[in-house]
């Protein structure tokens, strides 16, 4: 099939089938119909000395032509397709449809079917006397599963593993409740404010991508742009305007404090990378077990203490086991979601 | 997370979480590229049911070759149509279908009134294609597929080798250069 990409096979052949697709084909494209042009677009997306010979070619036959192919190429190479998005709760749907097919079924006895219809009219008494407490949305993650959706007003959520995030059906304020940490890209809205709230911290949005993450008592937002306006349950407040700029508050600690830190360290989990910049190792176990869902064992607690920096990709387990065997100096084993360090 | 290849070994096994994972995973993609046939939202949740119902089904006859990516798009896309013809009630004609999206820029290269003029002008640009012809530059220019797996998503080979005819050179002539189908009657020429 190479020879597709060639094009003076290509041009042989398409004399022989009495079709022109010279260099000469194209000179009267303009700008706007080289972007939707196969051939064109072929050689900016996967350029090779075929394409490229053949457009070098037609920009020496037509050098006032130079101009456009220039634009066109940059252009094209920033141009993306417009995807629409299914609605979280319309793949949730459809997800339980297909469960519903393939689950396997089984005989019911009679008592079962008893008890069940006993449980049909429970919830139902429960449906009908209830005052609206089946009115929020809550979506959440598994130990180690990076999750990705759409709020109601396009604005797009990334929960790191073991989190969840909530907000009232009826969507009247933008309005979201946030445990464990997610990455927010907040469609820009000049008339309606978004919120989030967190552990003893809220965080006030003006059209804007940052992280939260609340662990262990201790929540933290880094701004990674736009601006955001943090208020603490204690009232105070701090207003983050720089890409790097970090409230970390801890109610039992120092309260709501500020720091400049790189946004990436606190972004790649994303990509499902763990990014320690001087981290002790009790830190980076105490990530393991929350996002991932790890208990770790150790002998030597001297080890905890020791800081690491480095970048470990969280895609393939070995190469987290291999990393730990490194920085420890230890033997690494697993045993289900146990890991067991035995320094050597 | 798991890798690709250990969720198909986990839904050859009968494991529903994998299929869930691989749901999760690929649902987004499959509704993307299905609102392109139709604008009708259930019709595309419908035939993603179906796509995951059915690789459930024949978790054990499947063959694995090629990537996920490839298998979900061709059975999805099979499953689409198919119930876009039902709904119709036509006969399934590859012309009938309707394939369009629309593109953006980056904006920090063209803004404003010349961002919404050339959105239009390459809007019309690709409206003077076929509808296979878009859905080839769609999938190869930016979902980066190659030509083996476009053809086979598409369904290719049988109609090229079909309309190895004289009609199909009399057809070539409406068939933009560069597409797909040429590469294939010009290689069956070869």
């Amino acid at each position: 099939m190479g020879h597709f990409l060639c094009p003076f096979v290509f041009y042989i052949r398409n004399t022989t089938l009495n079709m022109q697709h010279s260099i000469h084909h194209y000179s009267n494209y303009t700008m706007h119909q080289l972007l939707a042009a196969p051939y064109f677009l072929e050689w900016v997306r996967f350029p090779d000395a075929a394409n490229s010979a053949f457009w070098e070619a037609f920009v020496q036959a037509y050098p006032q032509r130079a101009a456009d192919i220039t634009k066109a190429v940059a252009i094209a190479k920033t141009m993306y397709v417009v995807n629409e998005k299914p609605q979280p709760g319309e793949s949730r749907a459809v997800w339980n449809e297909i469960y519903k097919e393939i689950k396997p079924v089984r005989r019911i006895s009679i008592l079962w079917k008893a008890a069940a219809v006993f449980l049909v009219a429970m919830v139902a008494a429960w449906m009908i006397f209830r005052t609206n407490t089946n009115n929020r949305i809550e979506v959440a993650s598994r130990f180690g599963e990076v999750k990705k959706l759409l709020l109601p007003d396009s604005s797009e959520v990334t929960l790191n593993g073991n989190s969840s995030i909530s907000y009232s059906k009826e969507w009247n304020k933008r309005e979201v409740w946030i445990d464990g940490e997610a990455f927010f890209n907040i469609r820009h809205s000049d008339t309606r404010g978004f919120e989030v709230h967190s552990t003893g911290l809220d965080v006030n949005v003006l059209g804007t991508s940052f992280n939260i993450r609340n662990r262990r008592g201790i929540t933290s937002v880094v701004l990674n742009s736009g601006k955001v306006l943090v208020a603490a349950e204690d009232n105070k407040k701090l207003l983050l305007s720089k890409p790097g700029d970090m409230a970390l508050y801890s109610k039992k600690e120092n309260g709501l404090t500020g720091k400049h830190v790189p946004v990436d360290h606190y972004t790649s989990w994303q990509q499902q990378k763990l990014q320690l910049d001087q981290v002790p190792v009790s830190g980076m176990f105490e990530m393991l077990e929350d996002d991932w869902g790890y208990h770790i064992q150790l002998r030597d607690s001297s080890l905890l203490k020791k800081k690491i920096s480095g970048e470990i990709d969280m895609k393939d387990k070995q190469v987290l086991m291999d990393a730990l065997a490194i920085i420890l100096n230890a033997n690494v084993t697993q045993q289900g979601s146990t890991i067991i360090v035995t320094p050597n | 997370m798991s890798s690709e290849q250990s969720l198909w070994d986990g839904l050859k096994k009968g494991d529903v979480q994998s299929l869930e994972a691989l749901y999760t995973q690929y649902n987004e993609l499959l509704y993307g590229y299905g609102k392109k046939f139709t604008t009708d939202t259930h019709l595309v949740q419908d035939a993603i049911q179906e796509t995951f119902i059915s690789l459930w089904k024949y978790r054990n006859t499947i063959n694995a070759g090629g990537t996920f990516n490839y298998y979900l798009l061709k059975s999805f896309r099979n499953q689409l149509l198919r119930l876009i013809k039902e709904r119709a009630n036509t006969t399934y004609t590859d012309e009938n279908n309707e394939f369009s999206f629309e593109v953006g820029f980056d904006n920090h290269i063209i803004a404003g009134e010349e961002y919404a003029l050339l959105s239009r002008q390459v809007k019309n640009a690709l409206e003077q294609l076929t509808a296979r012809q878009r859905e080839i530059i769609y999938f190869r220019f930016f979902e980066g597929l190659s030509f083996e797996e476009i053809a086979g998503i598409m369904d290719m080979q049988v109609r090229a080798t079909y309309k190895l005819t004289a009609r199909a050179l009399a057809a070539l002539k409406e068939i933009m250069d560069g597409s797909l189908l040429l590469l294939f009657i010009v290689s069956h020429l070869s």
